[in-house]
C-alpha cells in the first residue's frame, strides 16, 4: 500500500466551516436541548397517566377537589409573557430597541409573578409530597416545573442586562432568539401541568 | 470459486462445528429434559430456535472466515487494488427479505408458545400459594385446611429450612405467586419457566408436572443480601404420594398446633417442669369455671423460677397486672400453686424471671 | 510498509490556520477545549475506568469460580454483600464510565475530523461534558466511603432499591452519578448532532459522509431521547428515597413495574448506544484493509437508521418474565431488530469478498469483532421468542449474551479502532506483533470466559448469585470462566504494554499510513490545532481515497454516477 505522492493543487480550506443555511448553531444547540427536556416531562406525564391509570379512585377520597381560580391567571400570566418574549424577538429582529427592552422587562417581571403565584398555589394544597402516589406525582410536576421557570427567568434577567447594554441588534440576537425557544417550552409545559393537574384532575 | 488453499483451511473448521452440534444436540442442544408439559413445548421452540440459529452461526461465521483467509493479501501481489465494489442492491434486498422471513415464521411458533404457557386455567385442579420473602419461600396449600381453619403450609426459613414444594404428578396446578417485600423470581430450571413475585400484582401460572422427581428451583431476580440462597425443592409424587403426604403433614401439623397452642385440659391438676430456663411444655389448660392447681417442678438448681398467667403476650410488655401469680422460689424444688377459677378463653403463661425465654398459652376450656 | 508522503509544514500565516492559545502544560489539559484534547483525556479516563470495573469483574469470576466458597483477601472478604456491591459498581462503572466515555473519546476525536471541522459546534460545552464523567466517577465511588455502596444492581429495581429496602447513602450517591453522567452524555450528543448537521466541509453530503459519523449522529439522537427519561425515572427513585415519595410503593398506589418501564425505555436504546459507534469504527476498519469501498453504503445508513428507531420499542423484552407487559408485541419488534443487524453483517462479509485483506492488527481486531457479534446476534434470538425467554431471563445464558456484544464485541471492536486511529492520534503506529498476539488471546479469553456461560445458564444458573451448591456440576464451568476472565487481562495488559511501547519507539506514522479514505487522514498525525490547513475536494464517501488514486476514481464506471446522485 504505497501512498503516491498527494497531488494537493485542488485542495483547499472553506472560508467558513460552518452551513449557513437553517437554524444557526446555539438555536440549533437550544432546541436539541428542548428536545430532551420534552423526553423529561414525557416521562413525568407518562408516570402521571399510568399512575392515574392503575388508581380506584383518582384524586383520592381525602384529596380535596383543587381550587381553579389562581391557575388559571397564572396561566393567562404565563401566556401573555409569551407574547410579549416573542414581542422582544420582533423588537430586537427589527433593530427596535425600544420595544425590545420593554418586551424583555415585562416577560422577566411576568415570569416573576408567575413564579410566586405557582409556589404559593402549590404550598395552598392540602396535602403534600409524602402523602401518597397522587401527592408525589402532583409536587414533583410542579417543582420541576418551578425549576425550569426560575432557570428561564435567570436566564431573561441575564439577557436584559446585556440587552440594556446594548448587546443584542439584528445581526446578533442567537441568545434571544433560544431564550425565546425555551420560554414558549416552558410555557407549553404549563399548560399540559395546568391541563393535567387542576383541569383533568 | 475456492480454490484449495481456502478448502485445506477451512477442512479442519467444518467437522469441529459439527462435532460441537453432535455433542450439544446429544443432551437437548444443553437445556434440561423438560419435567412439565409446558416446558415440554418450550423445549421444542428452544430446539428448532437453537438449530436455525446454529446453521445462521455456521454459515455467517465460515463466510466471515472464508472471506478473511481467501482474500488475504498475498506476499506475491502487487500494489494494485482489488475491483472497487460499491454493492448490490439485489443481494440487500435477498438478505433483508431472508432474514425477515425467518423471524417472521420464529415469531408464529413463539406467538403459539406463548399462549400456551399464557394460559391460566379457572378451574385448575389444585392451586397452590407461593409466597416470597427476603430470603425464603412459603407454600400455602390452600384446598387443604386443618381444624383450626388455617391451610397446610410449608415453610421455608434462612439458613437451613429449605421447603419442599410436594405436587402430584399429571396435575393441573395453579401456582399464585405473591410477596410483601422485593421482587423475586419463581424459577425451576427443569420446568424452563419463571415467572417473576412482583409485590401489587396476581401474578399466576399453571404447570403440569409429567415426570416424578425431585427437582429444584431458586429465585431469580435480585432480591437482596441473601438472593443467592434461596432455594426450594419441588418433589413431584403420584397422587396416592400425594394424599399420603397431605394426610401426614396434616395430622403433624395438628399435633404441632395440639403442642403449642390448642391444648385441652384434662382434670384440674395441672403440671410443669423448668429446666435449662425452658419450660417442658409450650401449651398448658385447665377446666373453666373450676379452681386448679399448678404443680410446678423447678430443676434449675439456684435459679429463680414461677409461673404466672397473664391475658396476652402484649399485656405482659404492657406492664399489666397478671390474673394469676406464682411465688417466686429457687430450684432446685417444687411448689403447688392453687388457682381461683378463671374465665374461657386463650390466655398466656410466663416465667416472671424470663418473660421472654420461658412462655406458652394457658388454655381455660370446658374439660372433654 | 511503504513510505508516506511527508507535507512540508502548514503554512502558518494562512487565513485558515490557527493555532493554540499559549498555556502551560499542567494548566492546559484543566481549560482546553481543543476537541482532540478532550478526546484523550475522555480516552484515559475511560480506561481507567476500564481497569477498575475489570478489577471487580476479576474478583467476581474469582468468587464464583468453586462453589459454596467465600473469597478471602488481605483486607477483603467477600461476603453476600460484598459481591452484590461488587456486581453493582462493576456493571454502573462498565457501561457508564467506561464504555460510554470511551466511544465519546471515538466521537470527539473523528467526527469533526472526518467531516472536516475545525472543532466541535459547542467546544466549551464538549470540555463541560467531559469534566461531569470524572465528577461522576467520584461521586458514585465516594459511597464507599459513605456507609458502602449501592447494592441493588446496575438496574436499581424498586422496591429493592427503595428507601425501606436499601437503607444508606448508596443508592442516593449511585442516582447522583448517573445524573451527572447522564448529562454528560446529553451535552455531548447535543454537541454532535449540531455538529454533524452544522459544520460539515463544502460537498460533504449527509450520503458522503463516513458511515462511523452516521452511527455517531444516530446514537446521539437514541441519547438524546432515552437519557433525559432516565435521568427523570431516578429523580422519582430519589423522591422515594428521601422525600417520602410513593412512586414505586404498591401499599401507597405506586406501580413497581413503572420504574422497570422507565429504566428499560433508557436501558435497552443504551445497548445500541454503546455498540453503534464501534459498529461505525468497524465500517471504516474493514473497507480499508480490504482494499475496497464498504459494500452498500446506503444500506447501512438505512439498517443504522432502522436499529436506532426499533431500538427505542423493544425495551419490555427486558420485562418478559413479569407477569405484566404485552409479550407478543416485544416479542415482534425484538426479532424484527435482528433484521437491519443481520444486513449489517452481510454487508461486512460482502466488502472482504475479492479484497486484497491485509491482516493487520486492527483488521484481525475487526474480524474478531464479527465473530463475536455473530455470537451475540445469535443468542438474542433465544431471548427475542418471548417464549424460550421464559427459562433463559435472568439466568447466566443472558449475562452470556449481552457480555458477547458488550465485552468481546466491544473489546475488539475498541482496539480495532485503537490500533486503525491510534496512529492519527499520537503520530505513531502501535506495535503490529504484540497487535497480533493480543488479537489470539483475547479470543481465546473472551470466548473462554462467555461461551460456559450460556452452558451455566441453560443449566439454571440465576445470575447475580453469590455463590452456588456443590453438587451442581456447575464448578467446572464456572472455573473455566474465570480462568478466560484472567486471559482477557492478560491481553488488556498486552495492550498497556504496547500502548508506552509505541509512544516512545513506534513507528512514525506520516499522515496517513493505511492509505485509508476519509478526511481524518488528509492531515498530519496527529493532526494540529484546528485541524486542516487544506481539504482534498469531496466528491464521494472516500475523499482522501479518491485524490489518492485518481487513476480509480477516472476508471470507477459508477463514480461518475455517484458523484452526481449524492449531490444535493
Amino acid at each position: 500500500m504505497t501512498a503516491t505522492a498527494l497531488d494537493r493543487e485542488d485542495w483547499e480550506l472553506p472560508d467558513s466551516f460552518e452551513d449557513e443555511g437553517g437554524m444557526s448553531m446555539p438555536v440549533m444547540g437550544t432546541v436539541l436541548f428542548i428536545a430532551s427536556e420534552v423526553m423529561f416531562f414525557a416521562t413525568l406525564f407518562g408516570t402521571y397517566y399510568a399512575l392515574r391509570a392503575q388508581a380506584s379512585q383518582w384524586p383520592p377520597a381525602d384529596v380535596e377537589e383543587l381550587p381553579i381560580f389562581i391557575p388559571i391567571v397564572l396561566t393567562a400570566i404565563l401566556l401573555t409573557s409569551s407574547v410579549s418574549m416573542h414581542g422582544a424577538v420582533w423588537g430586537v429582529r427589527n433593530n427596535n430597541r425600544t420595544v425590545f427592552v420593554s418586551s424583555l422587562a415585562i416577560t422577566v417581571v411576568l415570569g416573576l409573578v408567575f413564579l410566586v403565584g405557582e409556589v404559593f398555589d402549590a404550598l395552598e394544597a392540602g396535602f403534600e409530597i409524602s402523602s401518597g402516589a397522587y401527592g408525589s406525582i402532583f409536587f414533583t410536576l410542579l417543582s420541576f416545573h418551578v425549576l425550569h421557570v426560575t432557570g428561564g427567568v435567570v436566564f431573561l434577567a441575564y439577557l436584559l442586562f446585556g440587552a440594556a447594554a446594548g448587546r443584542f441588534s439584528s445581526r446578533n440576537y442567537q441568545q434571544v432568539e433560544s431564550a425565546s425557544y425555551y420560554w414558549h417550552f416552558v410555557d407549553i409545559v404549563w399548560i399540559f401541568v395546568f391541563t393535567t393537574l387542576y383541569i383533568i384532575q | 470459486m475456492p480454490r484449495a488453499t481456502s478448502r485445506r483451511s477451512s477442512r479442519g473448521y467444518v467437522p469441529g462445528l459439527l462435532a460441537l452440534a453432535l455433542v450439544l444436540g446429544a443432551c437437548g442442544a444443553g437445556q434440561p429434559d423438560p419435567v412439565t408439559e409446558q416446558g415440554e413445548g418450550l423445549h421444542s421452540l428452544y430446539l428448532v430456535v437453537f438449530w436455525l440459529g446454529f446453521a445462521i452461526f455456521a454459515a455467517v461465521e465460515i463466510a466471515i472466515f472464508y472471506m478473511a483467509i481467501r482474500f488475504r493479501r498475498r506476499k506475491t501481489d502487487d500494489d494494485s487494488l482489488p475491483p472497487q465494489i460499491h454493492g448490490n442492491d439485489k443481494l440487500e434486498i435477498a438478505w433483508t427479505v431472508i432474514p425477515a422471513i425467518i423471524v417472521v415464521v420464529l415469531f408464529v411458533l413463539s406467538w403459539i408458545q406463548i399462549n400456551d404457557v399464557q394460559k391460566v386455567s379457572a378451574e385448575p385442579q389444585l392451586t397452590i400459594g407461593v409466597e416470597a420473602f427476603q430470603w425464603q419461600w412459603n407454600f400455602v396449600y390452600h384446598d387443604e385446611t386443618l381444624a383450626s381453619g388455617e391451610p397446610v403450609t410449608v415453610k421455608g426459613a434462612l439458613p437451613d429450612e429449605i421447603p419442599t414444594l410436594v405436587v402430584p404428578v399429571d396435575t393441573l396446578i395453579q401456582l399464585d405467586l405473591s410477596t410483601e417485600d422485593v421482587i423475586h423470581s419463581f424459577y425451576i430450571p427443569q420446568a424452563l419457566y419463571k415467572l417473576d413475585v412482583v409485590p401489587g400484582l396476581d401474578n399466576r401460572f399453571d404447570v403440569t408436572f409429567t415426570k416424578e422427581g425431585r427437582f429444584r428451583g431458586q429465585c431469580a431476580e435480585l432480591c437482596g443480601l441473601s438472593h443467592s440462597q434461596m432455594v426450594f425443592w419441588v418433589e413431584v409424587v403420584s397422587a396416592a404420594e400425594y394424599e399420603d403426604w397431605i394426610a401426614g403433614t396434616k395430622s403433624e401439623a395438628e399435633a404441632e398446633l395440639l403442642a403449642t397452642t390448642a391444648c385441652k385440659p384434662s382434670g384440674t391438676k395441672v403440671e410443669v417442669v423448668a429446666k435449662d430456663i425452658k419450660f417442658d411444655k409450650k401449651c398448658l389448660a385447665a377446666p373453666v369455671d373450676s379452681p386448679f392447681e399448678i404443680v410446678f417442678d423447678n430443676q434449675d438448681e439456684g435459679i429463680d423460677h414461677n409461673v404466672a398467667i397473664y391475658t396476652s403476650e402484649e399485656a405482659v410488655t404492657a406492664g399489666e397486672k397478671a390474673l394469676f401469680q406464682g411465688e417466686i422460689f429457687k430450684g432446685v424444688d417444687e411448689r403447688t400453686y392453687d388457682v381461683e377459677p378463671i374465665a374461657e378463653g386463650q390466655y398466656f403463661f410466663i416465667c416472671d424471671i424470663h418473660p421472654t425465654a420461658m412462655t406458652g398459652t394457658f388454655n381455660i376450656a370446658p374439660e372433654g | 510498509m511503504a513510505t508516506t508522503e511527508v507535507r512540508p509544514e502548514a503554512p502558518a500565516t494562512d487565513a485558515g490556520y490557527v493555532t493554540a492559545p499559549y498555556r502551560a502544560r499542567w494548566f492546559r489539559w484543566f481549560t482546553t477545549t481543543d476537541h482532540k484534547e478532550i478526546a484523550k483525556m475522555y480516552a484515559v479516563t475511560a480506561f481507567f475506568f476500564l481497569l477498575v470495573g475489570g478489577t471487580l469483574a476479576l474478583l467476581i469470576r474469582t468468587q464464583l469460580a468453586a462453589p459454596e466458597q467465600t473469597l478471602r483477601l488481605p483486607g477483603l472478604e467477600v461476603t453476600e454483600q460484598v459481591y452484590n456491591e461488587m456486581f453493582t459498581i462493576h456493571a454502573t462503572v462498565m457501561v457508564f464510565l467506561f464504555l460510554t466515555p470511551m466511544l465519546a473519546a471515538f466521537g470527539n476525536y473523528f467526527v469533526p475530523l472526518q467531516i472536516g471541522a475545525a472543532d466541535m459546534a459547542f467546544p466549551r460545552v464538549n470540555a463541560f461534558s467531559f469534566w461531569l464523567v470524572p465528577a461522576g466517577g467520584i461521586v458514585l465511588f465516594l459511597s464507599y466511603f459513605a456507609g458502602g455502596p449501592a447494592a441493588a444492581g446496575w438496574t436499581s429495581y424498586s422496591p429493592l432499591a427503595g428507601p425501606q429496602f436499601s437503607p444508606g447513602n448508596g443508592v442516593n450517591l449511585w442516582i447522583g452519578a448517573l445524573a451527572l453522567l447522564g448529562m454528560s452524555s446529553t451535552l455531548g450528543a447535543i454537541n454532535f448532532i449540531t455538529t454533524i448537521f452544522k459544520l460539515r466541509a463544502p460537498g460533504m453530503t449527509m450520503l458522503r459522509m463516513p458511515i462511523f459519523c452516521w452511527n455517531m449522529l444516530i446514537q446521539s439522537v437514541l441519547i438524546l431521547f432515552s437519557f433525559p427519561v432516565v435521568t427523570a425515572g431516578l429523580l422519582l427513585l430519589w423522591i422515594d428515597r428521601n422525600f417520602g415519595g410513593a412512586f414505586f410503593d404498591p401499599a401507597n398506589g405506586g406501580n413497581v413495574i413503572l420504574y422497570q418501564h422507565i429504566f428499560w425505555y433508557f436501558g435497552h436504546p443504551e445497548v445500541y448506544i454503546l455498540i453503534l459507534p464501534l459498529m461505525g469504527a468497524i465500517s471504516e476498519i474493514i473497507p480499508v484493509f480490504s482494499r475496497k469501498p464498504l459494500f452498500g453504503y446506503k444500506a447501512f445508513v438505512y439498517a443504522t437508521l432502522a436499529i436506532g428507531a426499533l431500538g427505542t420499542a423493544v425495551w419490555a423484552h427486558h420485562m418478559f418474565t413479569t407477569g405484566a407487559i404485552d409479550v407478543k408485541f416485544f416479542a415482534a419488534t425484538s426479532f424484527l431488530i435482528s433484521v437491519p443487524t443481520g444486513v449489517k453483517m452481510f454487508n461486512w462479509t460482502a466488502t472482504m469478498y475479492k479484497g486484497k485483506i491485509q491482516w493487520s492488527a486492527a483488521m484481525l481486531f475487526a474480524i474478531g469483532f464479527l465473530s463475536m457479534f455473530l455470537i451475540g446476534g445469535i443468542t438474542g434470538i433465544f431471548n427475542a421468542t418471548g417464549a424460550v425467554d421464559s427459562a433463559l431471563h435472568d439466568t447466566y445464558f443472558v449475562v452470556g449474551h449481552f457480555h458477547y456484544v458488550l465485552v468481546s464485541a466491544a473489546l475488539f471492536a475498541m482496539f480495532a479502532a485503537l490500533f486503525y486511529w491510534f496512529p492519527k492520534m499520537t503520530g505513531r503506529m502501535l506495535n503490529e506483533k504484540l497487535g497480533i498476539w493480543q488479537v489470539v488471546v483475547l479470543f481465546v479469553g473472551v470466548n473462554l470466559t462467555f461461551f460456559p456461560q450460556f452452558a451455566l445458564g441453560l443449566q439454571g444458573m440465576p445470575r447475580r448469585i453469590a455463590t452456588y451448591s456443590d453438587g451442581l456440576g456447575w464448578g467446572w464451568l464456572n472455573m473455566l470462566s474465570t480462568f478466560g476472565s484472567y486471559l482477557v487481562s492478560v491481553a488488556i495488559l498486552l495492550f498497556i504494554i504496547n500502548f508506552f511501547w509505541a509512544r516512545k519507539r513506534g513507528a512514525i506514522a506520516g499522515d496517513n499510513p493505511w492509505d485509508a479514505y476519509t478526511l481524518e487522514w488528509a492531515t498530519t498525525s496527529p493532526p494540529p490545532y484546528y485541524n486542516f490547513d487544506a481539504l482534498p475536494p469531496i466528491r464521494t464517501e472516500r475523499p482522501v481515497f479518491d485524490a489518492n488514486h485518481p487513476e480509480i476514481a477516472a476508471s470507477d464506471e459508477d463514480y461518475d454516477h455517484r458523484v452526481s446522485s449524492s449531490t444535493p
